[in-house]
């Protein structure tokens, strides 16, 4: 081996302490990475997954304009749902179902008091197989909503309690505060036509809802499509139709595809399309995980860049020896960035293998998440190959980086005042 | 230029190439506002083949001299030789070439290199050299060196495992291995004692006159003087005639 990477590989060992001191940081710093960006990934895929499967579909298909107006007045946007056009859609590949909906807003009253709810009224039958945990979890003595349902509604638990209702008026956790009021099983929907008809209609709450969202168990309504179409003077009519496909990987595919096949007089959305919120949130917290992982890289940076400054300075003697029997600067250069790199890539190799560990331990054992008694609240961090090479690299080049300005100080020195050095 | 020598070497001198030549050489150091005449001109010539003893108080410039001989240090002012080259306008590459080359260095506190073992500090200058010889073959003169300054049975050792004596020995053969012009020792029995001194000192005058290799000897150790056949004495940055 050459000479220079023995006398650099020796003192890397000569330094056990500091060595493994720096090696560690490197680790730490990568394996840190790892986790979060292992954990971030997982919570990216739960929040897809619990929208596609919960509450959006992965794709959603509305007569055009119908999202540029959705805020004034959704409801002119209906569209006949027949037969022929779910087979339309479901004869497309890559798509598992389709079901109608009618998304809307209107009034909720238990005879004494108000409250503005957002109804999703669905294709009970259909919309299990478009979000196969459509209604999210729900509270203990509900039931969910079955296909020949009619008239029966599910509530957000918020709302539920607000109004005093439960399902079959029994006294639940969420209205025992006042054994007083027994609550009620029954409530008053009232809503308006796109012509602007009033109209309301009685229904018996089935089961309450609930959701990570607060807003959600304030506001949401479920009911059947049946009971929305007459209420708002919509027979034989919906708004969206919601889509699931088999695989989310080839989601622009199928939205592609589709588009194709329904024509410019509807529109093909996709879920962030629909739910830019939850993209950005999503897309933001992406950039919080960058940014932290961005600042450990430059700590390991300084870390890595003091110990092997405080190489030079220990070893300023040396220098000056190796300078008078006629080394050039660049071959010192070379013994300290070798220090670097070399600690690199152990450290980083170390780092590889500790962060890869605790995302696997991880993906096994599970992080619970969300609020309390949602099974389904469980991440399992995953870290993709590419990701991990790159940050592999980056933590070397790191290292790298870091030797580059010691290495430099050390072949800078004249060599007298080196050699004066005690 | 006074100095102490037999007719012998005198005649030596004159036949012979000037290996160093010095004229009104000055080094000037700046602390801050005031200013240090280390060097206030010196003038000295060194022949091939010569062994010359330079002494002098502390502080007298041996150091600074032997550092700007050995390249390791510029002149503030003044002409030097070296090996009839002028080497004061080169760059530090040029200067590390001429030091690798030209030039083997003995200092008082040895100055090895903690990580490499006795054969890996000697054979060191010759493997920093863009195209260097054959390793094996290098082994081969690194043994025999050795042998020659008696580490034959330490070749294995690094610094800390060997006496003051030992390293100075590891520091001679490193500065013999590339066979230079001119080998500079600052005080290389400073740091050993009495007896070790003298041997370390036999060592080198056996060296200088089996190999003829020219030897720049700064002490402050007057009995070396008895020693040498020539004796350069130096005081407050001048050489004092006799
Ligand atoms: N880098 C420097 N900066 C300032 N002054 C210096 C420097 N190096 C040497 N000197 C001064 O130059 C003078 C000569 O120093 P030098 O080291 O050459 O003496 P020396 O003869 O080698 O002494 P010693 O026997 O103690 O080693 C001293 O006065 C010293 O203080
Ligand atoms: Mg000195």
């Amino acid at each position: 081996m050459n000479i220079l990477f023995q006398v650099a590989i020796r003192n890397v060992f000569r330094n056990r302490r500091r060595s493994l001191f720096t090696l560690s940081a490197i680790a730490v710093g990568l394996a840190v990475v790892l986790v979060i960006t292992g954990v971030s990934n997982a919570f990216y895929r739960f929040s897809i997954e619990n929208a596609v499967n919960v509450k959006i579909g992965a794709l959603q298909i509305h007569k055009t304009g119908y999202l540029s107006n959705v805020s004034s007045n959704p409801l002119e946007f209906n569209f006949e749902y027949s037969e022929a056009l779910l087979t339309k859609i479901e004869n497309v590949t890559g798509v598992k179902a389709a079901g109608g909906r009618i998304i809307f807003r209107g009034l909720v009253s238990n005879g004494r008091n108000q409250a503005l709810f957002f109804g999703s009224a669905v294709d009970v039958a259909r919309e299990k197989l478009v979000c196969p945990r459509w209604l999210g979890s729900l509270t203990d003595g509900s039931r969910p909503l079955e296909p020949n349902d009619i008239g029966q509604v599910m509530v957000g638990q918020e709302l539920a309690r607000s109004l005093n209702v439960a399902p079959n008026g029994q006294l639940t956790e969420a209205s025992d505060s006042d054994p007083n009021r027994v609550p009620g099983e029954f409530l008053n929907l009232s809503g308006a036509s796109p012509q602007g008809r009033q109209n309301a209609v009685d229904v018996q709450v089935k089961g309450l809802t609930r959701s990570l969202l607060p807003l959600e168990e304030k506001r949401s309504v479920t009911l059947p499509l049946s009971v929305a179409q007459s209420l708002l003077g919509l027979e034989g009519k919906v708004t969206e139709i919601a889509v699931a496909i088999d695989d989310l990987d080839r989601l622009a595919v199928v939205q592609q595809n589709l588009q194709k096949v329904l024509g410019p007089e509807f529109e093909v959305s996709s879920w962030s399309e629909v739910q830019p919120f939850l993209r950005d949130v999503l897309f933001r917290q992406k950039i919080m995980i960058s940014i932290v992982s961005v600042i450990l890289f430059i700590l390991v940076l300084f870390v890595i860049a003091n110990t092997m400054t405080m190489a030079v300075f220990e070893r300023t003697r040396e220098i000056g020896t190796m300078l008078s029997v006629g080394i050039k600067r660049r071959q010192i250069q070379t013994i300290f960035f070798a220090e670097s790199v070399f600690v690199g890539v152990v450290g980083a190799f170390a780092g590889t293998l500790l962060g890869i560990f605790i995302v696997v331990v991880l993906s096994f054992v599970g992080i619970p998440f969300g609020s309390e008694g949602y099974s389904e609240g469980m991440l399992y961090p995953f870290v993709e190959i590419v990701f991990t090479l790159s940050a592999f690299t980056v933590a070397v080049f790191c290292a790298a980086l870091a030797g580059i300005f010691p290495a430099r100080r050390a072949s800078n020195m004249n060599p007298v005042d080196a050699l004066r050095a005690s | 230029m006074t100095s102490m020598e037999s007719t012998e070497q005198r005649e030596i001198r004159q036949d012979r190439k000037n290996i160093i030549e010095i004229r009104d050489l000055k080094k000037i150091y700046h602390l801050g506002k005031t200013t240090v005449e280390a060097l206030r001109g010196v003038d000295l010539s060194v022949a091939e083949g010569e062994f010359t003893v330079v002494l002098g108080p502390s502080g007298s410039g041996k150091t600074t001299l032997l550092n700007i001989i050995g390249c390791l240090d510029r002149a503030t002012s003044g002409r030097y030789l070296l090996d009839g080259v002028d080497v004061s306008n080169r760059d530090f590459n040029d200067l590390a070439e001429v030091r690798n080359y030209k030039i083997g260095f003995i200092f008082q506190n040895f100055n090895l290199i903690p990580v490499l073992n006795v054969i890996e500090n000697i054979e060191f200058p010759c493997l920093v050299r863009e195209k260097h010889e054959d390793r094996a073959k290098l082994r081969e003169r690194v043994r025999s060196v050795c042998a020659e300054v008696g580490l034959e049975r330490f070749i294995h050792h690094k610094p800390d495992e060997l006496s003051g004596g030992q390293r100075q020995r590891v520091a001679i053969a490193r500065a013999l291995i590339t066979q230079p012009r001119l080998v500079l020792a600052d005080e290389p029995t400073a740091n050993l004692d009495s007896k070790t001194s003298d041997q370390i000192l036999e060592l080198m005058l056996n060296l200088n006159r089996e190999h003829a290799t020219t030897f720049l000897f700064a002490t402050h150790d007057p009995r070396v003087m008895e020693l040498a056949r020539r004796t350069v004495r130096i005081k407050d940055g001048t050489v004092v005639p006799d």
